[in-house]
């Protein structure tokens, strides 16, 4: 029986990421990184639930933001309203979420196409415009402020470098639950149903179910990560759930490389680093205030027409291909 | 092992005006090799997908013993026992032999999604013993040594073997095969028909579309002719190929 080599096993790679982020948060007092760290940690996480549907399914989502919404504003309502612990929220707003995007996915999903693409579409522009509308809870256009945070034994998880020890050893738990589902018989029947549905289902996998259940983890990783937003920055308010963001993420996904389990993660470091990077530089230059939009879809298309893999390439690199090998 | 008995009963499927399936009625005989023939066009392919719930046909019946089961979803049918390949080859191309193989165990499986994320005891054990039967599936066709390449990257003949070996690892009892030597040189479509015998041994029933006649005419124990949609004719290979209405339609064709 072939055996994968030990340093291509997965664990190795979870192990320095582990490394790292212990090194980081270790030896990394500088707010401003910590902050960067941080916001890829929850960013990352809702993109690697979102390359999880779009690398291995097949299927698109184009609403992301608004469940990354849901999450955000489940967590701020429950504890400010109904002063529920935060962990609570955290896993209300996860469980109203799944169940949100099954109610979704159930009808979209058993078409074949770009139908869920279109209903995540308009889902996500109702989930942002009840987050602006419904003013009694959610606080209109100014939002909620003083979400509380996340508390830990008795530590309040309100600094930087407190909230990026709880950020990334989440978003390891994150890759090693990727990493089991896509080395399973759920995961290969996911990858299969991606490149062929008909014959998937000639295989016997019920494609529906399959989708549907991805579709659900998908938006749960994005309700965990809004959750942990809410509480990291104590406020919330429907800006950075909109459209815009749902884009975002789908280049993060690209640039990274969907059909790589770590590329969203990696897409996710690239695009909030750039973000940042202009956001600074728009202090001192202030004509390049909304340049960003610009540079996303600059970046899309080189992807899309230079290195459609993305950065980090296929779990499985393809070697050349054998060209003339049959006669 | 008795496999219960396929039959498709006044089998009808028009799309709009046309009628590709007009009326067919047969049975399916266990344990042998059954061709389904006929010109291009004849409704060949539209019986397989009634057959495997690809499409449903609108009218008639197909029954797998005392069971119904036209109009139900593909992947119920495949779980009752009837695995197919297709005439375009449909392998996943992007994954690799052995990873074929094993989404063709699929249903050997019964692992849950949330067992698999969590990767419980119970879905390692199960993985273990489906890389096993998997191999052992490679290892019989001759396919082991290639189990980690590509399968886009194998020759053509390999492909359909993968096809083939993905079809039987879900262990069915009745195989469908589309045109499996489609594209096969001789040798290949000769050691096709050699493992069809085998297979005809082990008491698999299996339904084959064949353009090749020589190998229908070899292999098959039972022959049914579509022309237009219609069952012309149905008998042994030498009953059929002396049918006066077969020559005709075939004849018609090619004249």
């Amino acid at each position: 029986m072939s055996r994968t080599p030990w340093w291509q096993g997965r664990a190795v790679g979870l192990v320095a990421l582990g490394a790292a982020v212990i090194a980081f948060g270790l030896f990394v007092h500088n707010p401003y990184y910590q902050n960067l760290a941080v916001t890829i940690g929850i960013q990352g996480l809702v993109a690697l639930g979102l390359g999880l549907l779009m690398g291995w399914a097949g299927q698109i989502s184009l609403g992301h933001a608004g469940f990354y919404g849901l999450g955000a504003y489940a967590s701020a309502i429950l504890t400010t309203h109904f002063s529920l612990n935060p962990w609570l929220a955290l896993v209300a707003g996860a469980v109203s979420t799944g169940l949100i995007a099954y109610a979704v996915g159930r009808p979209t999903l058993r078409l074949r196409g770009h139908y869920l693409g279109m209903g995540t579409l308009g889902v996500g522009l109702i989930i942002q415009t009840v987050f602006v509308q419904w003013a009694a809870w959610t606080g209109g256009p100014s939002g909620i402020t003083a979400v509380p945070p996340l508390v830990v034994g008795g530590l309040a998880l309100d600094t930087d470098q407190r909230f990026f020890w709880l950020v990334w050893p989440v978003v390891l738990v994150a890759l090693l639950l990727m990493g089991n589902l896509v080395n399973s018989r759920t995961g290969r029947a996911l990858r299969a149903l991606g490149e062929n549905e008909g014959a998937a289902s000639a295989a016997g996998v019920d494609v529906p179910r399959a989708k549907l259940a991805v579709f659900m983890l998908s938006t749960i990783f994005a309700s965990v990560g809004g959750s942990l937003y809410a509480h990291y920055t104590s406020f919330v308010n429907p800006s950075p759930f909109g459209f815009a963001f749902s884009i975002q993420l789908l280049v993060m996904v690209i640039v990274g490389g969907a059909r790589s389990v770590w590329g969203p993660l990696a897409g996710a470091a690239v695009l909030a680093a750039l973000h940042q990077g202009l956001a600074t530089a728009a202090i001192r230059v202030p004509a390049l205030e909304g340049l960003e939009v610009v540079a996303y879809g600059a970046i899309l298309v080189i992807f899309l027409i230079y290195r459609p893999q993305g950065l980090l390439r296929p779990r499985r690199a393809a070697g050349p291909r054998a060209e003339g090998e049959t006669p | 092992m008795s496999a219960p008995e396929l039959r498709v009963v006044g089998l009808g499927r028009h799309f709009g005006g046309l009628h590709a399936l007009e009326d067919v009625s047969f049975a399916v005989q266990p344990g042998k090799i059954n061709a389904l023939i006929g010109p291009n066009g004849a409704g060949k392919t539209t019986l397989f997908n009634c057959v495997t719930g690809v499409i449903a046909p609108t009218s008639g019946e197909v029954r797998l013993g005392e069971r119904r089961i036209d109009g139900l979803p593909q992947h119920r049918i495949a779980a009752l026992g009837l695995a197919r390949t297709a005439q375009n080859l449909r392998p996943w191309r992007e994954m690799t032999v052995l990873e074929n193989v094993l989404v063709g165990c699929h249903l050997l499986g019964r692992s849950s999604f949330l067992g698999d994320l969590l990767w419980l005891p119970s879905s390692r054990r199960e993985e273990r013993r489906l890389r096993e039967t998997a191999l052992e599936r490679l290892e019989q066709v001759g396919l082991a040594d290639r189990a980690e390449e590509l399968v886009g990257e194998l020759p053509l003949g390999q492909q359909r073997m993968v096809e083939l070996t993905r079809a039987l690892a879900s262990e069915p009892q009745i195989l469908l095969l589309d045109e499996p030597a489609a594209g096969l040189h001789t040798r290949e479509t000769a050691e096709l028909g050699r493992l069809l015998l085998v297979l005809r041994e082990q008491q698999l029933t299996i339904l084959l579309i064949e353009h090749d006649m020589s190998l229908v005419m070899n292999v098959s124990d039972h022959v049914v002719v579509l022309d237009y949609g219609q069952k012309i004719a149905e008998g042994t290979p030498r009953a059929v190929q002396a049918d006066p209405r077969v020559i005709a339609a075939y004849l018609g064709e090619e004249a």
